[in-house]
């Protein structure tokens, strides 16, 4: 299954038990939401190419009590909309869950109008809203079951890369994190696609007797278990495809700073555009976010 | 209420605006005197079906100032039918006030966050849509400010309510000409906007939104009951509509009169 199939999947379990539930795009396809359509037309509506439209009426739709599913490319759903996301879905504190398909650099190559690398900056800053980054499809599913319980206003940063899963049907994704990995030497803390890099930087370090811990973030936001999360480590890394400026790595260091703890390293992209195709392997590549330039970092580190 | 009695209330609607400002030092008062006759009309004249002792009356209809910097009319309409008491216009835009500056929905009788420009008409049109799909028979009622007319959202909400025939939709276009600092048709003109509506799948008609007849010809019952399709009333009001030295100024948005001016525009809305 891929991540968008597993979106669609959920939020059909979901409509088939809830009537109140509407789905709604920005014109964005998808072989399931056509699905989606023919087996409730009244429920499914395709808004046109007009995001600020679309979160305003998400929000009455959810204030005239519906719970409601908008889907759209996250660079755009993000960003073009945000004050109407801010004040007529946040503001109101509605049941709206926004699945931004292509987070961070999943369209790299399309050019900086399709990187999504500052979207969980711009929901971090609202108030009722839940971010989920989810790393695999099952947790995808996990998410968006977790969002509609909820109740309140979502975003979900959607992936589109071929994994192969690690969290289960039934997993408990409640706290927002599961540990992959234990080791004491340090503590990696991930969210979305590139904790598989995280993973495999483990693996690297493990073969020199280095082992970190690898924690998986699925819901940036609300989240209050930074301490568990970091443990024991004596060096906290951080990881995610978003600008480094303000996104999950920020809400570590506000935690370190507040809290007191290990020295922390956050990983990400540099605050910058990245003009011209930033194919994911590439831009990984240039900024030191593959496993092997992650492991070097952490052993080096260690060793200093 | 028959018209002249009507005619009485506006007047003692924007009186009460104006004290409320004048307590506060704070407030938009030429704004909220453009709709204010219009304001008069829904809420008294019956045409929005609402229960003042019953704000959150499950089939009530909803009204969204979607201009929400106008909100002095609505709150004093609100305070007077008795949706909140009358005393809280006395701390309007202080401390930590029930009464902000621009309209939230913890007021008794307010349904949406207004006040950035833009949001009311796709908001209403989210709830009528949602409405038309449960088969509940509310409207919803938006009142919109010429200037913002400017904001590419309410085409985009225009549109999407035209193309699905959101006839249970009703805004009202308080076309008083003014933005903050000039005439509207100075800065980028919104006309002919009646056919603006119209091209986006509205019944669209302008009115003189000062005469009480004209408006509630436009909003008859039996015209509300037939509509196929969203309805836009562009009202042809008067900034500051009632205060002489105010009306149709670029001068008079949110400035607050002083000395002589407070006595004379309290004696003409006595």
């Amino acid at each position: 299954m891929d991540f968008r199939d597993s979106v669609f999947d959920a939020i059909i379990d979901i409509m088939k038990v809830d009537p109140s539930v509407i789905g709604l795009t920005n014109d964005m396809g998808a072989m399931r939401l056509d699905q989606m359509r023919k087996d409730w037309p009244e429920r499914v509506i395709n808004i046109g190419i007009a995001e600020q439209n679309m979160m305003s009426v998400m929000g009455g739709l959810a204030r005239a009590g519906k719970v409601v599913f908008g889907f759209g490319i996250g660079a755009h759903v993000a960003t073009r909309g945000w004050e109407q996301i801010k004040l007529d879905i946040c503001g109101l504190n509605l049941p709206v869950t926004l699945v931004g398909v292509g987070g961070g650099l999943a369209y790299g190559n399309d050019g900086i109008t399709h990187h999504a690398t500052e979207d969980v900056a711009l929901m971090l800053t609202l108030p009722n809203m839940a971010i989920y980054n989810p790393c695999d499809p099952q947790c995808t599913m996990l998410s968006i079951q977790h969002a509609y319980k909820r109740r309140g206003p979502a975003y979900l940063r959607l992936d589109k890369e071929q994994v192969k899963e690690i969290y289960v049907p039934r997993q408990d994704v409640s706290k927002g994190y599961v540990i992959f990995r234990e080791g004491g030497d340090a503590t990696l803390i991930s969210t979305g696609v590139i904790t598989y890099k995280a993973l495999e930087a483990a693996d690297l370090l493990a073969t020199e007797g280095i082992n970190i811990r690898v924690a998986d973030i699925s819901r940036i936001k609300p989240f209050d278990s930074w301490k568990e999360v970091i443990g024991k480590g004596k060096r906290v890394y951080t990881l995610e495809e978003h600008n480094i400026t303000n996104a999950m790595g920020s809400q570590v260091a506000v935690h370190l700073a507040t809290h007191g703890g290990p020295p922390l390293t956050m990983l990400g992209l540099p605050d910058q555009f990245l003009e011209g195709s930033a194919a994911r392997p590439w831009a990984h590549e240039k900024f030191g976010l593959t496993p092997t330039a992650i492991a070097a970092r952490i052993k080096k580190d260690l060793k200093a | 209420m028959l018209v002249n009695d009507l005619r009485d209330k506006a007047k003692q609607i924007r009186r009460i605006s104006l004290e409320t400002a004048l307590k506060a030092k704070k407030g938009h008062v030429p704004p909220a005197f453009s709709w204010a006759d219009i304001g008069v009309a829904l809420y008294y004249g019956g045409i929005l079906r609402v229960r003042p002792n019953e704000p959150k009356w499950p089939e009530r209809d909803q009204f969204i100032l979607s201009k929400g910097h106008a909100c002095l009319t609505l709150y004093a309409i609100l305070a007077d039918l008795g949706f909140f008491p009358k005393s809280e216009l006395d701390t309007f835009a202080t401390g930590n006030a029930m009464l902000a500056g621009h309209p939230e929905p913890h007021i008794p009788g307010v349904d949406a966050i207004s006040g950035s420009l833009g949001h009311g008409l796709g908001f209403a049109a989210g709830m009528a849509m949602a409405a038309k799909i449960d088969g509940r028979p509310q409207r919803f009622f938006t009142v919109l400010g010429d200037g913002e007319c400017q904001e590419g959202s309410i085409w985009e909400a225009a549109m999407f309510a035209g193309q699905h025939k959101l006839s249970n939709m009703i805004a009202i276009l308080d076309n008083n000409k003014l933005s903050a600092t000039d005439f509207v048709k100075n800065i980028v003109s919104i006309e002919p906007v009646v056919d603006h509506f119209r091209d986006c799948g509205w019944e669209a008609e302008r009115i003189d939104g000062h005469d009480f007849d004209k408006i509630f010809a436009a909003l008859s019952p039996t015209r509300l009951d037939k509509l196929q399709k969203p309805l836009m009333i562009v009202a042809d009001t008067i900034k500051g509509r009632g205060v002489d030295f105010m009306e149709n100024s670029p001068q008079w948005h949110h400035q607050m009169p002083k000395g002589e001016q407070i006595d004379r525009a309290l004696a003409q809305l006595s």
